[in-house]
């Protein structure tokens, strides 16, 4: 049986994703809401299922991976969490909320395809933007959310590159833009879709740094990431997910060759080549 | 304001409605065009004729603002359709919209001329709507136009950041918890009020270049969106007055396709011109840097043959000094592009800066350290 | 698709003769649609003898003119519509229906039925036809390019008049029987052209010199300004397609204002958008322009109208240009 952390037991809710009100009072089996928490997620785009029956719950502040093959609907489950995609089944919830109203309390680092680089803005003007969604309708972002900007912009060390266009940015440094954006949105559960994907080694390490200053200053951190090498060593804790949630827990207890067998099956040759590293010591070369 | 008197009353009301509509329209055209929505404008403007035909119809009258509004109606209706088009069926973006704007357009030209032919009284002239009828404006038009097109760019200044947003990257603003549909839908029906407006300034047929063309333009000049609004809005201004002033200075000359005429020349010599985005910049920026790169081999070349011994011309101090600091960076970087490969993606660039100044000292050392073990003879 | 699915559905349930009486209602019904899309048969006008000739002429004008010639012996039918405007009509499937089925087709000619050229040259072959002002003699014609010529010839009585023998002869090719009396219609509108044509004369010369110009929507009226002596000018050209530019609204309102016109006007099938412009400009330097009345240009109006004949209409203009100009200072 793999390892698993023990999901709370809720009542079921309908298709839509409504808990019936008792039910999340009476059944609490500890005082602590979990951060995040995915009930019984089931994501289809047209009729075919990408994620089935995904029971997933999350307490502790944590650098928390989600790994799998292509395909795996690894995107879609962060996609899902933030109301991008549609459920066919199940819910969300963020410190027991449904999204919609802790939507100022979440951070999103989106993949880099989705935007138009050639764009008319520059890295300020990109940033600015994770401060609009406190700034609410009509208002005009001010001296306070400039600072914030350019604070954020320091962290992931691309303050002299403020005015700079953002087509004009290498891969590594258009991510850390978007993980500047989402820090200006001051968040306390931060979702980032592959961050590392086409970056060079030096911004990943400079990201990775940030995120984790974001663990130490007790935020959730999820990533979706394409990497297993460096999974191990940065991760706390992940799951791995191929369509369903195979396994989740401490990346230590988690990783291990039968679950990643049973994640990556199909993906042979990786798979030989990480499991016999994993068994021959617990790191990956 | 001897000069205003000297003009004709009839250039100066057909300039002030022209100009307002020109200068919003590339205003609210900047959204669309970033959205990458520009073809909708397309797709608004053809579908109006049905709405002008069935307001004349119903309401039996001619006014300018009753066509106008019953044109706004339908080409909001037609920009429904194509909504639903891309969402509840699986036709692409470029389908669905010619097939709008087809239908549409089909729909509204069999109206028109089914009413023309009917011999309904007033009705010879809604045909000119397709072609526009500039030239007649008169200061109630005017007025109309110039008031409209206020408010639609003061509407859209007023919520510019969650245009831009949305425009920008709706992923992360839907993550954000902003409305996107709704802001889209508003977005695209400004476009839509601009394109009516425009419908007497430049007829149905051309007044989406008015929505389309100040905005590209003045994207070749900026990297900025606001910069490039404010640009966008000149642009429709200045080819508003100057199509007005060449149709009033040249007989017979419709004056709504010179407007067009005139923002197509913007653009021309946009395109061409532009430093930076331009194609004139840019051809010219290949050549220096082609000629920089062969000036560089000319002189690693040079010195290669001094080295060697060989007669002829001697290098200049000056040009020895440049050419050993050349072979010397070479070096530098191959190593970098050998050993640390993402530096080198990050920072080489084609005039071959001193490594120094782009990476740091530890770094340096610690890829010349892994050279020298490479090249060092037990390796090879 | 949905048809055939319901047929082979209701084969399922309905036996034998049943089946085919299914089929049989569903092909009848789908016969009845497409007749009834397709619009019927030939149009036959209610209680006329078969030994009629049916004449279709493409203007009112024209329908007036083949009306006064050939008399009872034969049935006009006008494609077009009062206040319609014939520079920019387009036929319809049930027009070329129409015009293929007529004894005789009557045009204007000269370019007035610019977008019907194509029809009429391929039903020219198979069907007799004729265009009235094509057979006027080109030195008597006014002309606006190489070889194009302004077709609103009917504007002036006496050169029209000519146009009377022109369908009294066609007619006769077509029903021989009727020759004399065709012939002899044709005579008496002819004269009664020409005594109207002096009429008019009598009348223009009425308004003061300085103010005899007459403005209006487009150039229509040129052989009416050179056979009754007054001078025309029209804000489009000769053909309403054309877009009117800046320029030209500018220099009328010039001439409005320097020549202190009183009224201009504006046509029955012509939109009166551009007049309104006109005026506009001119008070806004000071001089009043009236909106003059409503002439007959390209058309003429419904049968209950005061201009149900070409010579009514002339008469109507006239007397509503006079009244235009005249009331000036």
């Amino acid at each position: 049986m793999p390892a698993r952390t023990q999901p709370l037991t809720l009542a079921k809710p309908n298709a839509v994703g409504n808990f019936p009100a008792d039910s999340l009072a009476d059944s609490h089996v500890n005082a602590v809401t979990p951060l995040l928490e995915f009930h019984d997620l089931t994501v289809a785009y047209g009729r075919r299922p990408v994620l089935w029956n995904i029971d997933l719950s999350i307490s502790t502040a944590c650098l928390f991976g989600i790994i799998g093959p292509n395909g795996a609907g690894k995107s879609t489950l962060i996609k899902a969490a933030l109301g991008l995609v549609p459920l066919a089944g199940g819910a969300v919830r963020f410190f027991g909320q449904p999204l919609a109203r802790v939507r100022r309390q979440v951070g999103y680092v989106p993949q880099r395809e989705t935007v138009d680089w050639d764009f008319p803005v520059n890295v300020l003007d990109v940033v600015l933007m994770g401060t609009y969604a406190r700034l609410g309708w009509f208002r005009r972002p001010g001296f306070q959310q400039r600072q914030l900007a350019r604070e954020s912009l320091a962290r992931v060390g691309l303050a002299d590159l403020a005015t700079r266009q953002i087509g004009k940015l290498s891969g590594g440094q258009q991510q850390r833009v978007f993980l500047a954006r989402a820090l200006a949105q001051e968040a306390d559960i931060y979702f980032l879709d592959e961050p590392m994907a086409g970056v060079d080694a030096r911004s990943q390490e400079q990201i990775f740094r940030v995120l984790s200053e974001l663990r130490a200053a007790g935020k959730l951190v999820v990533v979706v990431h394409h990497d297993l090498r460096t999974a191990s060593e940065w991760f706390d804790s992940i799951a791995m997910v191929d369509m369903r949630l195979v396994a989740a827990g401490p990346t230590a207890t988690v990783l291990t060759p039968e679950n990643l067998r049973r994640t990556y099956a199909g993906h042979l040759d990786v798979l030989d080549e990480i499991g016999r590293a994993v068994e021959q010591g617990g790191r990956t070369p | 304001m001897t000069l205003l008197s000297a003009i004709p009353y009839n250039t100066l009301v057909v300039a002030a409605g022209v100009a307002a509509v020109g200068f919003a329209a590339g205003v609210i055209g900047c959204l669309g065009v970033l959205r990458r929505r520009a073809l909708v404008g397309d797709a608004a403007a053809h579908a109006t004729l049905i709405g002008v035909a069935l307001a004349f119809l119903v309401t039996g009258r001619r006014d300018l603002p009753v066509l106008l509004l019953g044109g706004f109606v339908s080409a909001v209706a037609s920009l429904g359709v194509l909504v639903f088009l891309r969402r509840w069926t699986r036709t692409r973006d470029d389908a669905a919209t010619a097939i709008v704007l087809g239908v549409s357009f089909g729909l509204g030209i069999t109206l028109i001329s089914g009413i023309t032919a009917r011999g309904i009284a007033q009705s010879a002239g809604l045909e000119q709507l397709l072609l526009g009828h500039t030239a007649a404006l008169t200061a109630g038009d005017a007025l109309l136009l110039g008031s409209v097109s206020l408010a639609a760019v003061v509407l859209l200044l007023g919520a510019i950041k969650e245009a831009t947003l949305v425009a920008f990257d709706a992923p992360f603003a839907a993550a954000t918890g902003w409305p996107v549909m709704l802001i889209d839908y508003a977005l695209v029906t400004l476009v839509a009020v601009m394109v009516v407006v425009g419908l007497p300034a430049a007829g149905a047929v051309l007044v989406t270049a008015l929505v389309v063309i100040p905005p590209v333009a003045a994207r070749q000049w900026t990297d900025r969106v606001s910069t490039m609004l404010v640009l966008a809005g000149l642009f429709g201004l200045v080819s508003a007055v100057v199509g007005v002033a060449v149709s009033a200075a040249v007989p017979r000359l419709a004056t709504g396709p010179l407007v067009v005429l005139v923002a197509a020349a913007i653009f021309l010599i946009s395109f061409f011109c532009a430093p930076t985005r331009g194609w004139l910049a840019r051809a010219i920026r290949l050549r220096q840097v082609q000629r920089r790169w062969s000036e560089g081999r000319l002189l690693t070349a040079a010195l290669a043959r001094e080295e060697s011994g060989a007669n002829g011309p001697r290098m200049t101090d000056k040009a020895r000094q440049e050419a050993v600091e050349r072979g010397r960076r070479l070096r530098v970087w191959s190593d970098v592009l050998e050993f640390a490969t993402d530096d080198a993606k990050s920072f080489l660039t084609i005039d071959l800066p001193a490594p120094e100044d782009l990476l740091e000292p530890a770094r340096l050392q610690a890829i010349g350290a892994a050279a020298a073990a490479a090249r060092s003879p037990e390796n090879v | 698709m949905i048809l055939q699915k319901m047929f082979f559905e209701s084969s399922k349930f309905l036996s034998g003769w049943r089946h085919w009486r299914c089929l049989a209602v569903w092909t009848a019904s789908l016969g009845a649609i497409a007749v009834a899309l397709v619009g019927g048969g030939p149009r036959t006008l209610a209680g006329q003898p078969a030994t009629r000739r049916v004449v279709v002429a493409t203007t009112t004008v024209v329908a007036d003119l083949v009306r006064q010639v050939g008399g009872e012996r034969i049935t006009v039918d006008s494609l077009m519509g009062p206040g319609i405007d014939p520079h920019s009509y387009k036929a319809t499937p049930r027009d070329t229906d129409r015009l293929s089925r007529a004894d005789l087709v009557v045009a204007s000619g000269l370019h007035l039925e610019g977008k019907l050229s194509d029809i009429l040259s391929r039903l020219g072959k198979r069907v007799p036809m004729v265009a009235v002002a094509d057979a006027l003699p080109r030195e008597s014609l006014l002309s606006v390019a190489e070889n194009l010529y302004d077709p609103h010839v009917w504007f002036d009585a006496k050169l029209w008049s000519q146009c009377p023998a022109v369908v009294a002869q066609a007619l006769a090719a077509i029903d021989p029987a009727g020759r004399e009396q065709y012939e002899a219609n044709a005579n008496a509108y002819r004269r009664s052209l020409e005594l109207l044509d002096g009429r008019l004369r009598d009348r223009i010369a009425t308004i003061p010199q300085q103010q005899r110009v007459l403005v209006t929507a487009h150039d229509a009226f040129r052989y009416f300004g050179r056979a009754y002596g007054i001078e025309v000018v029209g804000v489009q050209g000769t053909s309403t397609e054309s877009e009117a530019g800046l320029n030209d609204i500018n220099r009328l309102v010039e001439l409005l204002v320097v020549k202190k016109i009183p009224a201009v006007f504006v046509e029955t099938s012509v939109s009166d958008r551009n007049m309104t412009a006109l005026r506009e400009g001119a008070s806004a330097r000071g001089h009043s322009v009236t909106l003059g009345g409503r002439l007959y240009s390209d058309s003429l109006g419904g049968p209950d109208s005061d201009a149900a004949t070409l010579e009514q209409a002339l008469v109507a203009n006239v007397e509503t240009i006079v009244a235009g100009l005249s009331g000036g200072r």
